[in-house]
């Protein structure tokens, strides 16, 4: 237990790249953002592997690989009999500083963090995050849904409307952001707080759909691109406002992250069907995964995760443990890096990494036994029913391993790059407590 | 994670200690949990054999049942222990050397528990038959800040059990029940497949 009596807030902006933010402070789009960054400390910090949300914001949250929390995908397979689900918060096997923090007697209030559906219960109030299939269920307690429900919040936006409604799909996002904010505010006044972790999805929902726009000076998309970061601003600017005294009188410290960066898709990369290509997989009559025949010998899920069809593990494994596993993803990483936009010549992959080499932990039975790090600008995919290695994106923007940030203030950030696991030991420490696991991140 | 704790049931003789504390270990057991329950008067019959009720007594009774709550909570088994554990010093030495240490106060007016007496504690105060009974010759030191109280002069046996059930969860040492159809159901499944299909990600 303590009792200094000291608060922090964290305010998440999903997808917002350093790169992409700093463009937007020189054209003076984010004045907010500018003055309150001239008033602690930004450090670039570097995302995971996998990089989407759901595996970043657990590495964040528990502060560990996903070797320890068994979160690596949106999509998730049970090897035997072959069965793809969607992992959720109920599947992240380690504690989160929520939970923790909840434990050690403070108060935690958590609005949209991914990973947080099922909403565990917490000391405190969870809006669980867009994994979830409806605001009923996305809440705990449940004596705050009126209030959620009242301040218009929406789990996510419908990111269908991004094509076929630009305009609605904006508008969208609009509100979307200002119910968040709305309940933010409101919940700051009414609640008791020692951590409040207030998390904006719509940023990387934006950058999907218009981050290419922009920079394309597509109009009238730049320009709604714009004003829309310039809404964004007005909202830091009040919630600013709203912690101000704690702030300056050194009791509240405000952290700033984004979980990756951004940058615009120039190709899609088919990996399954590379693997099909190349005799490494093959599928029967379903054309799925499931459907998986006896002599594939590796297979791949979205995004860049390959696994080897390995006997005594997979449903019709084929690969010997030893010697055959290791010359394959030999062969595979080798032959990867090789892979080329047939329009351009460039090459898609990065690097390719072994899983050992990134990840370790409980659960690694759960991992790729390859992970491909992608040039970005190439998305990897792994549609079964894929006609070529590479095609036009259908969605325009996609995350970067690097670029992600961190903002502190007031106080100091190490002189380093940052990881995300990297973070949750500052928040514990500033709160004057010591996590009771060992981080993979630094302590600082 | 390491999935033992100890939950320490403290309270006045027939405050319900025991009853409860059998309750969430069944509870905890359906659950999936491994749990030992540890009650303070079946160790006196074993482990604290020869102890009486002086304070050094009751002491080493309740330190004895926090050392073998630490073992089993150190090798994932919800160690429970139920004993009156009076004295507030001693019940917060323990939470100090357990760490996951969940404090359960048994709170019920002395006036109910003598009335219910199923022990016959009471009676035999009053007869003159044993002293040092805590809460009438002997001190109860309330808790200053249990992680739980229940109230049972107020509040019906189950219903304790899920308030110490949800505040098992709110600690994060239990998982949450979804209910049958878990986080999703088919059509909720569908729905989010489609929002995450529709932004590429799977």
């Amino acid at each position: 237990m303590r009792g200094d009596g000291k608060r922090i807030f964290v305010l998440g902006l999903d997808g917002l790249g350093l790169t992409l933010m700093e463009k937007l402070l020189a054209r003076k789009v984010m004045r907010s953002l500018e003055g309150l960054l001239s008033l602690g400390t930004l450090r670039e910090m570097r995302s995971v592997l996998p990089t989407v949300s759901s595996v970043a914001w657990a590495s964040y949250a528990t502060g560990v690989n996903p070797g320890k929390h068994g979160i690596f995908g949106f999509l998730e397979r049970i090897p035997d009999p072959f069965q793809l689900y969607i992992p959720n918060g109920s599947h992240l096997r380690h504690e989160t500083i929520f939970q923790f923090l909840g434990r050690e007697g403070l108060r935690v209030a958590t609005i949209g963090v991914p990973m947080t559906y099922p909403p565990r219960p917490v000391n405190g109030i969870v809006v669980g995050c867009f994994l979830s299939p409806s605001l009923e269920k996305a809440v705990y307690p449940r004596r705050i849904l009126p209030l959620v429900r009242k301040m218009g919040y929406m789990v996510d936006v419908q990111a269908s409307k991004a094509m076929e409604d630009p305009e609605g799909f904006l508008a969208q996002l609009s509100d979307s952001l200002d119910a968040r904010f709305r309940l933010c505010l409101h919940l700051l006044e009414a609640e008791d707080w020692d951590f409040f972790q207030l998390h904006v999805m719509e940023t990387d929902r934006i950058n999907h759909f218009f981050l290419a726009k922009w920079e394309d000076k597509e109009e009238p998309w730049a320009e709604m691109f714009i004003q829309w970061y310039r809404r964004l601003d007005s909202w830091i600017e009040v919630l600013v406002r709203k912690l101000i005294h704690g702030l300056e009188n050194g009791t509240t410290e405000l952290f700033i992250l984004s979980d990756h960066g951004f940058c615009r898709v120039f190709g899609e990369v088919e990996l399954n069907f590379w693997l099909r290509k190349n005799g490494y997989l093959r599928l029967g009559g379903g054309s799925n995964l499931a459907s998986m025949e006896r002599g594939t010998r590796a297979y791949s899920i979205t995004p860049g995760r390959i696994y080897l069809n390995l006997k005594g593990r997979e449903t019709m494994g084929s690969v010997e443990e030893g010697k055959e596993y290791e010359e394959l993803r030999s062969e595979l990483s080798e032959r990867l890096l090789s892979v080329e936009d047939p329009r351009t010549g460039q090459a898609v992959v990065r690097r390719v990494y072994r899983k050992e080499e990134i990840y370790s932990g409980a659960f690694m039975d759960l991992a790729p036994d390859l992970i491909v790090e992608p040039v970005p600008g190439f998305d990897m995919k792994a549609r079964t029913e894929a006609q070529s290695v590479v095609h036009e994106p259908m969605v325009t923007g996609m995350h970067t391993l690097d670029d992600a940030f961190l903002f502190l203030m007031p106080g100091e950030l190490p002189q380093m790059k940052l990881e995300l696991t990297d973070v949750i030991s500052g928040i514990a420490r500033r709160l004057g407590l010591e996590l009771r696991w060992k981080p993979d991140g630094r302590n600082w | 994670m390491n999935e033992g704790f100890t939950i320490w049931f403290t309270g006045l003789t027939g405050a319900g200690k025991t009853t409860i504390a059998r309750l969430v270990a069944e509870e905890l057991r359906r659950r999936g949990k491994k749990v030992e329950l540890l009650d303070g008067d079946e160790v006196r019959k074993h482990l604290s054999d020869g102890l009486g009720f002086t304070r050094e007594d009751r002491d080493k009774n309740v330190l004895r049942i926090g050392y073998v709550c630490k073992l089993l909570s150190r090798n994932g088994v919800v160690a429970i222990g139920a004993a009156v554990s009076p004295y507030r010093e001693t019940r917060e030495r323990l939470r100090a050397e357990l760490g996951d240490f969940v404090e359960v106060y048994v709170k019920c007016p002395l006036s109910v528990c003598r009335q219910r007496d199923h022990k016959g504690i009471y009676r035999a105060f009053e007869e003159g038959k044993i002293s040092r009974v805590s809460g009438l010759d002997d001190p109860y030191e309330e808790p200053e800040s249990p992680d739980v109280v229940l109230d049972t002069a107020k509040t019906t046996p189950q219903e304790c059990v899920s308030e110490v059930m949800r505040a098992l969860e709110e600690l994060g040492y239990v998982r949450p029940e979804m209910g049958e159809e878990g986080p999703y159901n088919e059509t909720e499944k569908a729905l989010v497949e489609k929002r995450l299909s529709d932004l590429g990600y799977i």
